[in-house]
């Protein structure tokens, strides 16, 4: 395979750069915020390929662990972050680790115990990248979910109350949010399948292929992983609806909208 | 059947009102905006946080809030609010048996209308729609908080009718905020009156 050199990635984020100073142009007033992102970018992915280095060549379970609970997490707090509405904040904090962390974790355990079986099981080569794409795609869809069931929960307040005043359960006066929620997480990850090998190269079957990796075995890697990300969008979507449907009503299923700070 | 509220409070509410309606009874409730009518309504209904015990006695058996479960309570003890709210798009689907052609002439609502979404419906046809959903699950208490406010005075009293004859008819009783003086004395013969305001307790 053929390296890159820094000098080439310097060489490279000129173009970041000049897009900025054009956007300037234009009228786009976060220009500071892109460089901003960009940088942060660029640290964060350095620093993890250097945390990595030593992860990889320590093998140590206990290491494997603390990078994953740190991964969980930030993914839980990036969750809470894309909400317009959230819950008080350590309601929060649970419905968004609990969610994600459930569902990627055991499916992790699960694909690697059972389908690629390295030794051993915990092998940080291959557990932590797995781990990243489902996290990465799972908050996202949970972000998405959460965001639509709150901000249409403020927004048709008076059709939940309608329905709860009918005799309806604080189950049944939600149903109608939780279809749109569901909808809202899961089309991105329909449309993500739709387009896989037509219209985009994912990601990392694209970084496979470039580090010299026989397309085929690239392919099938890429499979599985997506087989992965629809089972923990999906399950994970789940479980943060039925937790964040539970706290928008209290014990004698009244809605509560209380409980929820307004962000944005 | 008797319906029974002791020392309601829920917040906006100035003092706890207690008060006591047996069947095919209705009672009036008026006074100034801000004065926690509906607040009172919401809270006879369990639909908000609220201090004080509320009643009915119910074939010899009396039942509270807190002995079955709140949607049960709130199918037997109805709140019906001012504005109204659709969840589904046609105004049929929120029916689960057919209304009759009778029960709609009776409040003057034509047959087509049930069959069309609730955005193209006026706010006082709904309003007709909303009692009628609600009817369905035959409670035992009507709280109803202005649900005449949009109705032109024929309509108006067509709900009135209604209104009397369920109560009638189901051996019922009705609570109905209402700041229509003249809506309150043709409903007086049958009614008692709560007064809500900024110094006094509920009294008849």
């Amino acid at each position: 395979m053929i390296f890159i050199s820094y000098w080439d990635l310097v060489a490279l984020s000129s173009l970041v750069v000049l897009l900025g100073v054009v956007l300037w142009l234009n009228g786009f007033k976060r220009v500071p915020s892109l460089y901003w992102s960009t940088t942060r970018m660029v640290a964060q992915l350095l620093f993890m390929g250097i945390w990595l280095t030593y992860v990889f060549t320590s093998e140590n379970l206990w290491l494997v662990a603390l990078v994953s609970v740190i991964m969980l997490g930030a993914a839980g707090y990036e969750i809470i972050q894309r909400q317009q509405y959230r819950f008080a904040k350590w309601h929060a904090l649970l419905i968004g680790f609990l969610s994600i962390s459930l569902t990627s974790l055991v499916l992790l355990v699960g694909v690697l115990t059972l389908t690629i079986q390295p030794e051993p099981w915990y092998q940080p080569q291959y557990a932590i990248p797995l781990l990243g794409m489902l996290l990465g795609n799972s908050m996202t869809a949970i972000g998405l979910g959460l965001d639509t069931m709150t901000r249409n929960a403020v927004q048709m307040r008076a059709r939940i109350e309608a329905q709860l005043a009918l005799g309806k359960t604080a189950k049944q006066s939600l149903e109608f949010i939780k279809q749109q929620s569901l909808h809202a997480a899961m089309i991105p990850v329909i449309n993500m399948l739709v387009a896989a090998g037509i219209i985009s190269l994912p990601g990392m079957m694209t970084g496979q292929i470039l580090a010299g990796i026989a397309p085929i075995e690239a392919v099938k890697y890429q499979i599985l992983i997506m087989l992965l990300i629809v089972a923990s969008t999906g399950f994970g979507t789940l479980i943060a609806l039925h937790l964040a449907g539970k706290q928008l009503f209290d014990h004698r299923q009244r809605l509560r909208l209380d409980g929820l700070i307004k962000t944005k | 059947m008797i319906f029974e509220a002791q020392s309601i409070y829920a917040s906006g509410m100035l003092n706890p009102v207690s008060l006591s309606l047996s069947a095919g009874q209705i009672g009036m409730i008026s006074g100034e905006s801000g004065s926690g009518k509906s607040q009172f309504l919401k809270a006879l209904a369990d639909l908000i946080e609220h201090q004080g015990e509320t009643l009915v006695l119910d074939n010899q058996a009396w039942l509270n809030q807190q002995t079955i479960t709140p949607a049960h309570w709130r199918q037997k003890v109805m709140y019906f609010s001012a504005e109204t709210a659709w969840w589904l798009d046609k105004i049929s689907a929120h029916f689960n048996e057919p209304v009759s052609d009778e029960t709609l002439a009776a409040i003057g609502l034509e047959r087509r209308l049930f069959e069309q979404n609730p955005d193209q419906l006026s706010s006082g046809e709904k309003q007709r729609f909303a009692l009628l959903r609600g009817l369905a699950y035959q409670p035992k208490v009507l709280l109803l908080d202005e649900i005449t406010a949009n109705l032109d005075p024929k309509t108006e009293q067509q709900v009135e009718q209604l209104i009397q004859d369920y109560v009638q008819q189901h051996q019922a009783c009705a609570l109905w905020i209402s700041h229509d003086p003249q809506q309150q004395m043709r409903l007086a013969s049958s009614a008692l009156h709560w007064q809500f305001n900024a110094t006094a307790e509920g009294n008849t």
